[in-house]
């Protein structure tokens, strides 16, 4: 009897912030004022949809893979150290996790901006005579998204790591397996659960990006979000940025189903293959 | 490759990451302090005028108050809303528990700029946008998830025993869930609280979409960049990182008080 009276706050909450802007959006992307298949047909014509669509997934892909490749050797110092110590390094990767993505953008246009700290040191060193253009490129938004999910991608691994049985490990070691090979056949095996899931993780938060592609990425490298936004603020036309926000949430859903599928749920929590 | 080689390599790569991850910030404070009014480095005098201009002039200051009242009330909200749905999820048994929780949690997968252009729309059809009631509820939904997972994570490592004990020794629901339950549960709903915090206090798509001309920090500072760069933003950014930091600590200091309390119940028992 409880129950369902402890739960009817979220669910009206719910039901009127969430569930029906969502209605609310398929609604409109199937009703533009070019009749019901408008939406759809804005996304098959839009040849800047098309770019912006391949672009973002291109986007997510490769930070999602630095963020795993930078993360992996680090995540495997935190789950070697002793409990004890485990706290304070995981401390050092938790304090940026917390801080706003709004700021975190904005200190990275202060290092790569004309009068900022790269270029500053750049001239000191003799390197350049005048100001070199970071801002605004490929590389500024990479490192931008880079610096936001890696912790994510750390702290995902070093909790199936530190989950792991160390003594299979020491098992290969003392049966005479060099240490290369204790790790690629023993270590590695075991972990690609984490590795599956941090990537999962990854690829989804990178493909909503907003506000680092925006500050940092400039016109010329939107993703999807940055379309959806100017499509509503600027163009104010609602049924494309609705098709959008559909074709965004559809390939969310698709990159979760996928990996869900590549992983069963047994292997999901580190058992063995 | 000696394992002390190894080990060595992986402290290196260690550092150098977090090198990346925090130098970015650190470089935040020399130049909050800056004096001039280009955001140069390195500094060539030092003051505290960006922060007094945060803390006096009036649309800097009306912006950090404005988000710290929204973000206490999203917070409360959270707490209450988030930890009786965890209760009903966990505890109660109802029916289409698991269905209920993966709507709870949506929020953290679904891009924000979604759920941010499904409220735009249909508030402003209903003319609910500028209002701040729609604001503080529109960030409830990104901020309630937090707490539901923490809550629900630390309902179900609880023994359940001790809640039936209680109830075997006379109290009511209400007596033995004020007695037994909300005690053990404190730390993760205080941890909770602090990302409920945050996760308002930090939003800027659905402010974005859903504010109109009420102005949140981030939103003032997002206002600004795209103007200009007045180095008041520097003294911002630097408030917000700092109290994070101690949202942190407050939040870590829980999660650990709990574990502690588990141990030496676990040890007790």
């Amino acid at each position: 009897m409880v129950a369902p009276l402890l739960a009817a706050p979220l669910l009206l909450l719910f039901a009127i912030f969430f569930v029906v802007p969502f209605v609310e959006i398929m609604r409109i992307s199937f009703s533009g004022k070019g009749g019901a298949w408008a939406g759809a047909t804005w996304l098959m014509s839009s040849p800047v949809f098309a770019l912006v669509f391949l672009n973002t997934l291109k986007l997510a892909l490769s930070v999602t893979l630095i963020c795993l490749i930078l993360g992996y050797p680090a995540a495997c110092f935190i789950a070697g150290q002793p409990d004890s110590r485990r706290g304070v390094y995981l401390a050092l990767v938790l304090l940026p996790f917390w801080t706003s993505v709004l700021v975190r953008t904005y200190t990275w246009s202060l290092v790569l901006g004309r009068e900022g700290l790269l270029n500053a040191s750049l001239i000191w060193l003799g390197i350049t005579n005048e100001p070199q253009r970071f801002m605004f490129t490929p590389l500024a938004v990479h490192l931008g998204m880079v610096q936001i999910l890696l912790p994510v991608a750390i702290l995902t691994l070093v909790g199936v790591m530190t989950e792991l049985d160390a003594g299979l490990v020491r098992a290969a070691r003392v049966l005479g397996a060099s240490p290369w090979r204790a790790f690629w056949h023993v270590y590695l095996p075991m972990t690609k659960p984490g590795i599956v899931a941090a990537a999962m993780l990854l690829f989804i938060l990178s493909l909503g990006f907003y506000i680092t592609p925006a500050l940092l990425g400039g016109p010329r490298h939107r993703t999807i979000a940055n379309l959806i936004d100017l499509q509503v603020h600027q163009m104010n036309d609602w049924t494309a940025a609705s098709a959008m926000a559909l074709v965004l949430l559809a390939t969310t859903i698709a990159a979760v189903a996928l990996l869900r599928w590549l992983v069963p749920e047994r292997n999901l929590y580190g058992g063995a293959r | 490759m000696s394992p002390r080689i190894v080990r060595i390599a992986l402290g290196l790569w260690f550092c150098a990451v977090v090198f990346f991850l925090l130098f970015p910030l650190a470089f935040l404070i020399p130049l909050s302090f800056n004096a001039s009014e280009i955001l140069s480095f390195p500094p060539t005098a030092w003051s505290l005028r960006w922060y007094r201009v945060l803390f006096t002039d009036a649309s800097w200051s009306n912006a950090l108050w404005l988000s710290v009242k929204i973000g206490v009330l999203v917070t409360i909200l959270s707490v209450a809303i988030g930890t009786a749905s965890a209760l009903a999820i966990v505890r109660h048994r109802l029916p289409g528990a698991g269905l209920l929780y993966g709507l709870a949690i949506a929020p953290l997968i679904v891009p924000g700029i979604v759920i941010a252009l499904g409220m735009f729309m249909l508030f402003a059809r209903l003319k609910w946008l500028e209002s701040l009631t729609t604001l503080v509820l529109a960030h409830t939904v990104v901020a309630v998830p937090y707490v539901i997972v923490v809550v629900s994570a630390a309902l179900r490592n609880l023994d359940e025993t001790i809640e039936r004990a209680a109830r075997v020794l006379g109290a009511g629901p209400w007596r033995s869930f004020m007695l037994v339950t909300l005690p053990a549960l404190r730390p993760a709903i205080l941890a909770g609280a602090m990302f409920a915090f945050f996760a308002s206090f930090d939003d800027l798509i659905i402010t974005l979409f859903v504010s109109g001309a009420i102005e949140t920090l981030p939103l003032r500072i997002w206002n600004d960049l795209n103007l200009r760069l007045d180095p008041t933003v520097a003294a911002a950014a630097c408030v917000m990182v700092a109290m994070s930091m101690i949202g942190l600590g407050i939040a870590e200091f829980a999660r650990s008080a709990g574990l502690r309390r588990l141990r030496t119940e676990q040890a007790d028992g």
